[in-house]
């Protein structure tokens, strides 16, 4: 459809996003998007071709039912007006509520708006069908993407927990998943080379292994013994080659988030599995040191997988700047007196005190091809098993980011 | 073709096993290591052989090795193996001396064509070694009198030369020829020249 007013509107934004700056985000408002606007950023200098568009309604912003009928909102930038919700009755005024008048100017970079509200906004959500347009891009596909803050859920949260809210939960739930997974297939093109080396080790083996196998049978008196060591290794290599091509296609399927009893130490190994040649190719350290007997919690796995990848690649980030000597991550499983614990410490430069209050904000990234989403989904999916992720600077130096997750036996209550 | 000793260095055991394997069919005798440093710690410098060493390595790469081995004066062939083909990675090799770089998973007879090579290398490098120790056994005026042999001096113009006499020349000459194994002239030019070429003691 090239005449569809929509697209046509995408597409020029689309070429301003291209001029904007590596690791800005703005905002933009299109005739074809009425009542709705949308944030820009380009994507990562691997794929210098990929965008990422979020819509927005701001409507969703206002909706809820303590906005009282009085309440006249407007949302502007530079002078557009993005959202004018009229007050749909007069109910409140000359009672004794005194109406406060609010008007600020949202205090963010990316998205300059005026708020002008007869009362102050207290609720938030942003939900929408949200998308990134791809362009130009050769063999990606369009990732679907949906952006809200952790902020906004928090807040959501603390409303009334009516059916509706519990509906609008889940509908944010699956949004996130969505946005999991498509982070997690874009995470792992990272890795491809790191695993395609990974899978090169055991084909050399099958590969020497049965050329030496095809030379013994050849010769006249073959030691006996030596035949079949040759054959169950190449069964062992061939799973070897199995088991990873399984982690990784686990760990980018696209399925349903369902926590169970996990063993976190299972959980560490396998995203070391599939972290590991990565990092030694950038020379860096993988140190486990694992509780015995494993801690367990009740976790989606893959998630919690995810959760860890996203704190070793920004680990790895910070190492990749640093010239220390020593450069290594280290992830540790600790079995408190309740609940489990998991932490992941480097040796990199640390956190600077402006940035420390700021790292779970979605979209703050200090990196120039930063997305600035890792750590905001880490905390939205910990926080959504009921657990907790905290960061602080290390003593020697290096960061150390520590997920806390509940007792088994508090989820299996909550369940009932 | 002369055999000698394979040292092979790579991280991943079934893949060490493997190539071991494989060598063994052909009746080649293979030490394994699991890292560059035991190897470095268990090397012997007496025992010369020709070296397969995987090229990224925790810790101490296989080039780093190289250069370490080098150091220690352990100028062996060397093979690089890598899982990747990067071509960066197989110039900077090829620049420091690595004598081959074959990419996993090895094709046997491209394997065994390495080796071979690097044995022939070997041989020569070890018979350079050799020669350079028995010019290193002559003395400073024993290696003034066979620079002037070999450009041709008659020992009356080297005893003139020097400022002594003949048969002092003539006594020199002798324990050159016994030192080195050889009274013609021909040899000592080609030992000399053998010498001077392999800069590495
Ligand atoms: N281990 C770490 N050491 C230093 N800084 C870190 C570390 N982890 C995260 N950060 C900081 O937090 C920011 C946000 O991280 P994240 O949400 O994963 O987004 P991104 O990695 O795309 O920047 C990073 O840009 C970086 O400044
Ligand atoms: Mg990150």
């Amino acid at each position: 459809m090239p005449n569809d007013p929509q697209k046509t509107g995408l597409f020029s934004i689309a070429s301003a996003i291209a001029r904007q700056r590596q690791g800005e985000v703005r905002t933009y408002l299109n005739d074809a998007y009425r009542g709705r606007y949308l944030l820009g950023k380009r994507a990562t200098m691997d794929s210098p071709g990929l965008a990422i568009i979020v819509q927005i309604d701001p409507a969703l912003l206002i909706e809820g039912e303590e906005l009282p009928a009085w309440a006249h909102v407007r949302l502007s930038l530079d002078g557009d007006t993005v959202l004018d919700h009229q007050a749909t009755g007069s109910g409140a005024a000359g009672s004794i509520l005194t109406q406060p008048y609010f008007s600020k100017i949202v205090d963010s970079q990316s998205q300059p708006f005026m708020v002008d509200v007869t009362r102050r906004l207290s609720v938030a959500d942003i939900v929408n069908r949200p998308w990134i347009g791809g362009f130009a891009l050769a063999s990606l596909l369009v990732l679907l993407l949906l952006l809200f803050t952790r902020q906004l859920k928090a807040n959501a949260r603390k409303l009334q927990q009516d059916a509706r809210e519990a509906e609008r939960r889940a509908h944010l739930q699956e949004h996130e998943t969505r946005l999991a997974h498509a982070l997690r297939v874009n995470a792992l093109g990272e890795l491809a080379s790191g695993i395609a080396h990974e899978l090169t080790q055991p084909l050399t083996a099958l590969l020497s292994q049965s050329q030496a196998a095809l030379r013994l049978v050849s010769t006249d008196s073959p030691d006996p013994a030596l035949l079949p060591k040759a054959l169950s290794a190449n069964v062992r290599e061939a799973k070897r080659a199995g088991a990873m091509l399984k982690r990784m296609r686990d760990y980018i399927s696209k399925r349903e988030q369902k926590p169970v009893l996990a063993d976190l130490n299972q959980i560490v190994a396998d995203i070391a599995e599939l972290v590991r040649a990565d990092l030694e190719k950038r020379q860096i350290g993988l140190v486990l040191d694992l509780a015995t007997p494993s801690p367990q919690a009740i976790v989606d796995p893959i998630e919690m997988e995810q959760v860890l990848h996203n704190l070793i690649r920004n680990a790895a980030d910070a190492l990749q700047e640093a010239d220390t000597a020593d450069r290594s991550i280290r992830i540790e499983t600790v079995m408190p007196e309740s609940g489990a614990i998991v932490r992941v410490t480097d040796t990199g430069p640390g956190i600077g005190a402006e940035a420390l209050p700021r790292l779970f904000e979605p979209f703050f990234t200090t990196k120039i091809d930063g997305m600035g989403l890792g750590l905001a989904l880490c905390a939205s999916l910990v926080e959504r098993i009921g657990g907790h992720i905290d960061v602080r600077n290390h003593p020697t130096g290096g960061a150390t980011f520590t997920i806390a997750l509940p007792p088994v036996e508090q989820h299996l209550k909550a369940a009932q | 073709m002369k055999q000698f000793q394979i040292y092979l260095i790579d991280d991943d055991e079934p893949v060490r096993e493997a190539i071991k394997l494989l060598l063994q069919t052909y009746g080649m005798t293979v030490e394994t290591f699991g890292d560059p440093a035991t190897f470095l710690a268990h090397v012997d410098p007496k025992r010369p052989g020709c070296i397969l060493a995987d090229l990224r390595m925790p810790l101490i790469s296989g080039l780093q090795m190289h250069e370490r081995l080098l150091e220690r004066g352990i100028g062996w062939p060397t093979i690089m193996i890598t899982g990747h083909g990067d071509v960066n990675a197989c110039r900077r090799a090829f620049k420091a001396g690595i004598l081959d770089f074959l990419t996993k998973p090895i094709d046997e007879q491209v394997l065994l064509d390495a080796i071979h090579s690097a044995f022939q290398t070997l041989e020569r490098v070890l018979e350079k070694v050799e020669t350079m120790e028995l010019l290193r056994s002559l003395t400073e005026r024993e290696r003034e009198v066979l620079d002037m042999v070999c450009r041709g001096w008659a020992t009356k113009e080297i005893a003139v030369a020097l400022n002594v006499s003949a048969r002092t020349i003539d006594a020199h000459r002798a324990n050159i020829a016994d030192k080195l194994g050889t009274s013609s002239v021909a040899d000592f030019v080609q030992l000399t020249s053998a010498g001077a070429e392999f800069p590495r003691r």
